[in-house]
């Protein structure tokens, strides 16, 4: 007989945190989370909030995003997501929702303006 | 001189009905064939005698149609015969006939396929309750005649399943009205760790064909 599979997702109670080290030179970043969430099996991301909000930017297609936006892994493996970091700030924090195949999970970025 | 004549009196022709029988595609089976016969004289049939043969067991498409019983046909009654047919997955339908005493018997034979059910994999959310809808069954389902889907069946550990509120028995048919009314449920357990729950399942078309 055929399979009948239920796939319930898990719930990650411990947020991911990366710290990101963005140069002038660098300050447009395109595919930003290869690497980032290995393994995690990510495929989707909410942009949560932006600390402080002028920081930075998040676009799509090239069209600025605001928060509670989300944004797909094919949006990022098609290079049409970016972030552009303005360097007017030395630090920021974003967070992020995102929902993998298992799980849903907390992300938190750390990023660091390096001049 | 006078005349000899003889009068030969014309032989009545026994009449029989035409039957209506229904196969399953790809299977092999054996089915009553009831014919009502009129204008009987006395014919006689023994228990298990072969009327008509057609090809031999082992191809498709072979049949053997036997009498049941001893039966002595006289006036009007009913014939009773078995039919055993191997069925190909593509027959279409057809009318057999054959000679019998006077009459001739006449059976329209028709066909009907299995449906046929893939695997499904639904993603559910963490400690929800998720409400089936329809097309979780319909879109691995088919069926080569066109039927509609009737009804579906779980089996394996069916813990979490409910229909209306109340635990689901493994087995048991659910129809396509309750799906559509969102009454056939699957609890999730209250766990944050990912989970999946792996069950089989069986598929129903309106002719109550049941999927393999």
């Amino acid at each position: 007989m055929p399979t009948f599979k239920l796939k319930v997702r898990g719930y990650a109670k411990a947020d991911i945190s990366a710290n990101w080290e963005i140069h002038p030179v660098d300050s447009t970043l395109s595919n930003v989370f290869s690497g980032v969430i290995d393994g995690f099996d990510i495929n989707q991301w909410n942009i949560e909030s932006i600390t402080p909000s002028t920081a930075l930017v998040f676009r799509k297609n090239g069209i600025d995003m605001n928060v509670t936006e989300s944004f797909l892994l094919s949006d990022i493996t098609n290079g049409d997501v970016e972030i552009e970091y303005f360097h007017t700030e030395p630090s920021a924090v974003v967070m992020l929702s995102a929902r993998g195949s298992i799980a849903n999970y907390n992300i938190r970025l750390n990023i660091t303006s390096i001049v | 001189m006078g005349i000899l004549r003889f009068r030969v009196a014309a032989r009545e022709e026994i009449e029989f009905g035409t039957a209506f029988v229904e196969f399953i595609r790809g299977t092999t089976a054996t089915k009553p064939v009831d014919i009502t016969y009129s204008n009987g004289t006395g014919q006689t049939v023994t228990a298990n005698q072969v009327l008509y043969t057609y090809l031999t067991p082992s191809d498709d498409g072979y049949i053997q149609i036997k009498a049941v019983s001893n039966q002595t046909l006289t006036g009007s009654g009913i014939l009773n015969l078995s039919m055993i047919h191997r069925v190909s997955s593509s027959q279409s339908d057809q009318n057999i006939s054959f000679n019998f005493s006077t009459g001739e018997i006449s059976i329209n034979v028709n066909y009907n396929s299995k449906p046929v059910a893939g695997n499904i994999i639904i993603d559910i959310e963490n400690s929800e309750t998720y409400i089936f809808q329809p097309v979780d069954f319909t879109s691995a389902y088919s069926d080569a005649d066109g039927d509609a889907l009737d009804a579906v069946s779980i089996t394996g550990n069916v813990d979490g399943y409910q229909v209306n509120g109340i635990a689901y028995n493994e087995g048991d048919w659910i129809s396509m009205a309750t799906i559509t009314a969102g009454l056939f449920q699957y609890v999730a357990l209250t766990q944050d760790a990912y989970y999946e729950k792996d069950n089989t399942w069986n598929a129903r078309d309106i002719n109550g064909n049941i999927s393999n």
